[in-house]
């Protein structure tokens, strides 16, 4: 179930592939300044904490070694955000916070519901930004319009010039296209 | 099969956008067409994931911002900043513009001065005072899911209000309100030292001249002055400082940061006192107050000595970056007060230097740079760190707890000396090894003592047992194996100990007599395996018998000897818990504490020491009177350095004790009136010290008993000499102390200034330079250096030395060759 992308993570190693490198930053930075800012960081240091991890992933990402039975990379993302914002707390706010608090934030119960609900939604916007680069323009706009606006089909089909046949096979193809991404990237969690 | 639905029909349907009689017509179909069923649910899984996405991303549809859409993809992929999503669980701890405060009965709150991860702190005024309070506060939203929260919150505020002292942030109230628990503490305007530290930093100081320096950190202004003059807890810092340059080198600055710390360690001190570690000093919770004060906040992590529970003995809480060795390797170490030493003197380093001791960002490279790492010298980052208060800081900084300070008083004391520019006590941490051929020797005497004792207790012991007989062998073969020893016959005294040592292998004398002697054995030889058998003999005895005295302290003299001083403490404390009144665990304690430069304990242990034995000779053993002698003679030492009038007193009695007949007690007259001003004191000091030569035995027996007593004297008769001006006789006694193996650099230095003075500037400059390449490396960086050599506690002090090397280099006329 938890098979972040193997493709992605494996490519990111390559460090030759920047495009590679490119969608990963996009994918991973704002989920952890969003995670940072969730865990009450202003946004200002939740950049930096974004910018750290980034850094330390950039050095690390090499050695990675991915294996879906071992570790799982949500995991070991979510410990290394973690270590970041402890130590910009203690480095940057030291009147308001103590590694104690910290202690006892880390130690509440798993699962961490913001980690896992970012997680998703990160990996989805991820997993349609790359759809919509794939495909034609028009089935995604179909798709935007019908699936995530319910825009009624005629309104659809008058705007984009489409018959309501072609609008929803666009819904089709875009749903099984982004399914196929999500399960391969998060697992089937929908 | 014409009835079968297309697509746009099943759409519709699944959308609810058709009436109702063709829904009716179609739920028909769908019941009996398996064709048109599989497709219906297709379709519905479809939508059903559909459902999904839509829901997840539907706070991101109304993303305003583009920056963060990823520009890879080109834009227009959902994206977000709202974390309203997420507000449920972070909702206490993040600002937000809605915020609606406790009501908590008798306090009005104002607004919020801070946050941590535990709770806010607001600004309120306490209503039936009406006075303005910081009020910390512990939402009961986070308490219910973290009790352990409300005990550590409770804990905090108990802690804290159990001390009362000015430089302790007080404590006026606490108590729950059914939106939290909440703490009212004394309001006060101000920035923690992390702020001024980060604002020094941020000029670049660390990289500017030392003039340029000077020149910002003389701004006197800059430390007193806050933005925020209206009650606010966290001062803005002013917005601009001025370079105007006052005062040289940065001095006002680094007075100024040594009050502080001299006052923090003082607050500190008062908190140990009640039993309290703080366990989380760092520039951070020092409070710079607008009045100038410094204040401890957060007595948050401290741990109550009565109080186990709620923090885990070993478990890692405060902040790394300032924690001692002891704190981050602890597993189930019991922490002691030398902790938040260490985190004041790393916070001092940061003073000092604006910058880290240590420089490590990962985590992990910190611990072990905490664990293994020196930090650099203060003054290789900034040279004009005065050198006392880079000694003072490097010292509370020691790695190992019995090298720091053993009290944060102890600190105060030597920055309080650096403030009234008096020497101070701290030695730099290369020098604690050093001292050891110095402290080595100081032995016999004390050994003596306990040989004579034990021989005295030995005819008591034989009446307690029944096996008369074995007990006068035994008592024979002590008595012989005694003899030995004091005659270095170290095989036959060790025959005779270990042959009594087959009749009655737990034999507390034996045991206790024969480690001694392999002490003194070591002190000739050299060998550390000598060490550890004397060690393994005084725990058979002290097995034997936990709660005698003289093992004890026997085993206090050996770690000393084998330089562990505090290990050497603990065991002369045990023997004071034993017997509080044992004269000689004091004078050892006394002496280890100034060996260690900790001279106000010592002075204190010395004082007691001299109390238990008393000022009279009558009725006292003359046997015993030596060591009486040597109390009087040690507290004398300390007080003379430390320039109490009392000195005077101490002396007479040590003399009267001694019936004038103690050459290091008449070396140490000498010195005290050399100490005072006046021609009357300087000839009395060169008589005193001449006599003392004549009553000391002549150099030879030194590597035996080690004393020191004949070059000290001629060194003192050579320093009166020169006072009284009589350049000949001093230069004489200069070489009568070079020969008697004096510490050359004196000697020398008297000789360049008694050969200046006669014209002979050749000759002069010459001793000028042997002084300075035979210059003491204890007293390079270290303003005194205290020995014990087994007579009389010593003191040799860098002004006695630099004063003479002034005078020669005056004479000389020539003020360029660097000591």
């Amino acid at each position: 179930m938890e098979t972040t992308s193997a493709t992605l993570l494996g490519r990111v190693r390559d460090v030759r592939d920047g495009d590679a490198w490119r969608e990963f930053f996009a994918l991973y930075f704002p989920l952890i300044r969003k995670y940072a800012r969730a865990r009450g960081l202003h946004a200002d240091d939740a950049e930096e904490v974004a910018q750290e991890c980034m850094k330390l992933l950039a050095q690390h990402m090499r050695r990675f070694r991915y294996s879906p039975n071992r570790g799982r990379f949500r995991g070991y993302l979510r410990t290394l955000v973690q270590h970041q914002i402890a130590s910009l707390w203690r480095r940057k706010r030291p009147r308001q916070a103590r590694a104690g608090d910290f202690e006892a934030w880390a130690a509440a119960p798993a699962p961490d519901a913001p980690w896992e609900r970012l997680w998703l939604r990160e990996h989805l916007v991820y997993c349609v930004a790359r759809l919509e680069l794939r495909c034609a323009d028009h089935t995604v706009q179909a798709f935007r319009l019908y699936v995530l606006q319910d825009w009624p089909v005629e309104r659809v089909c008058e705007t984009l010039g489409l018959s309501a046949n072609q609008v929803y096979l666009a819904k089709t193809r875009m749903i099984r296209r982004l399914r196929e991404e999500v399960t391969q990237l998060v697992g089937d969690v929908l | 099969m014409e009835d079968c639905l297309n697509r746009d029909q099943l759409e519709r349907y699944a959308r609810g956008q058709l009436d109702r009689t063709t829904v009716r017509h179609l739920k028909g179909h769908l019941a009996s067409c398996a064709r048109c069923k599989t497709a219906y649910d297709v379709l519905r899984r479809e939508n059903k994931f559909a459902a999904g996405v839509k829901g997840i991303l539907a706070a991101s549809d109304s993303s305003p911002t583009q920056t963060e859409t990823p520009r890879a993809f080109g834009g227009g992929a959902p994206t977000s900043t709202d974390i309203s999503l997420l507000a449920d669980e972070s909702a206490t701890i993040r600002t937000g513009p809605r915020e609606r405060f406790p009501e908590i009965e008798g306090y009005q709150i104002k607004r919020v001065v801070g946050r941590g991860g535990m709770g806010v702190v607001y600004e309120a005024v306490q209503q039936k005072l009406n006075r303005p309070v910081a009020l910390k506060f512990l939402p009961a939203l986070v308490s219910s899911a973290h009790p352990e929260l409300v005990t550590r919150f409770k804990r905090e505020a108990a802690a804290a209000a159990r001390l009362h002292h000015t430089n302790i942030i007080p404590i006026y109230d606490f108590g729950e309100s059914p939106d939290g628990y909440y703490y009212a503490m004394e309001l006060i305007s101000g920035q923690p030292l992390s702020a001024v530290i980060k604002r020094l930093a941020g000029m670049d100081i660390h990289l500017a001249t030392s003039g340029s320096l000077a020149a910002i950190l003389t701004e006197p202004d800059v430390f007193t002055r806050t933005g925020a003059g209206n009650g606010t807890a966290a001062g803005e810092p002013p917005s601009t400082v001025s370079g105007s340059s006052t005062g040289a080198k940065g001095r006002v600055y680094y007075r100024q940061a040594a009050r502080w710390m001299a006052d923090a360690a003082e607050a500190l001190h008062y908190a140990h006192l009640q039993g309290m570690i703080h366990r989380d000093i760092k520039p951070g919770n020092l409070m710079l107050c607008t009045d100038g004060r410094i204040m401890i906040l957060d007595f948050g992590l401290v741990k109550t000595t009565d109080e186990h529970s709620v923090t885990a003995t070993g478990s890692l809480v405060g902040t790394y970056r300032y924690m001692s060795p002891e704190q981050v390797g602890a597993k189930r170490i019991t922490l002691d007060s030398r902790t938040d030493v260490y985190s004041l003197g790393a916070t001092m380093y940061e003073l000092l230097t604006f910058q880290p001791a240590l420089p490590a960002t990962e985590q992990s490279e910190l611990l072990s740079q905490i664990l293994f790492k020196e930090p650099t010298p203060p003054r290789k980052v900034i040279p004009s760190v005065p050198v006392d208060l880079q000694t003072i800081c490097l010292k509370a900084m020691e790695k190992s707890p019995s090298a720091r300070y053993q009290t944060a008083k102890a600190m105060a004391t030597d920055l309080n000396s650096y403030l009234q520019d008096l020497a101070i006590v701290a030695r730099r941490p290369s020098f604690v090894r050093r001292t050891g051929k110095f402290v080595r020797r100081r032995r016999l005497e004390a050994i003596t003592a306990l040989a004579l004792v034990f021989l005295a207790v030995a005819a008591l012991l034989g009446w307690r047992y029944n096996m008369e007989t074995r007990r006068r062998e035994i008592d024979g073969l002590v008595k012989g194996g005694v003899e030995h020893w004091q005659q270095y016959e170290w095989t036959a005294a060790e025959r005779d100990f270990q042959q009594a040592l087959r009749s009655d292998p737990h034999d507390y004398r034996v045991l206790v007599n024969f480690a001694n002697m392999c002490g003194d054995q070591y002190l000739v030889q050299k060998d550390r395996a000598l060490l550890r058998k004397e060690e393994e003999l005084l725990n058979r005895a002290i097995q034997v018998a936990p709660r005698r005295k003289e093992a004890w302290n026997a085993r206090g003299v050996l770690y000393q000897v084998w330089l562990r001083p505090a290990d050497a403490i603990t065991a002369f404390e045990k023997v004071i818990a034993l017997d509080p009144n044992y004269y000689a665990a004091w004078v050892n304690l006394g002496t280890t504490q100034a060996v260690q430069r900790d001279l106000a304990e010592a002075e204190r242990c010395l004082l007691r020491g001299t109390e238990c034995v008393g000022d009279k000779a009558e009725g006292v053993p003359p046997e015993a009177r030596p060591y009486h002698v040597m109390a009087w003679r040690r507290l004398a030492a300390v007080q003379i350095y430390l320039g109490r009038s009392e000195a005077e007193h101490s002396l007479a009695v040590a003399r009267r004790l001694s019936d004038s007949k103690d050459p290091p007690t008449l070396v140490l007259s000498a010195v005290y009136q050399l100490a005072q001003p006046g021609e009357a004191e300087a000839t009395e000091a060169v008589d005193l010290a001449v006599s003392a030569a004549v009553v000391s035995q002549p150099s030879g027996t030194e590597g035996r008993d080690g004393d020191q007593s004949l070059p000290r004297a001629k060194r003192a008769v050579a320093l009166g000499a020169l006072r009284l001006r009589q350049w000949e006789r001093a230069a004489r006694a200069a070489e009568e102390a070079l020969a008697a193996k004096d510490e050359p650099s004196y000697a020398h230095l008297v000789l360049a200034v008694a050969a200046g003075q006669r014209g002979d500037l050749v000759a002069a400059r010459e001793h000028l330079r042997t002084a300075e390449t035979t210059w003491p490396d204890e007293l390079r960086h270290a303003p005194f250096h205290a020995t014990d050599d087994g007579k009389s506690l010593w003191f040799d002090t860098a002004a006695e030395l630099e004063a003479l090397q002034a005078e020669a280099r005056r004479l000389v006329g020539d003020a360029s060759t660097q000591p």
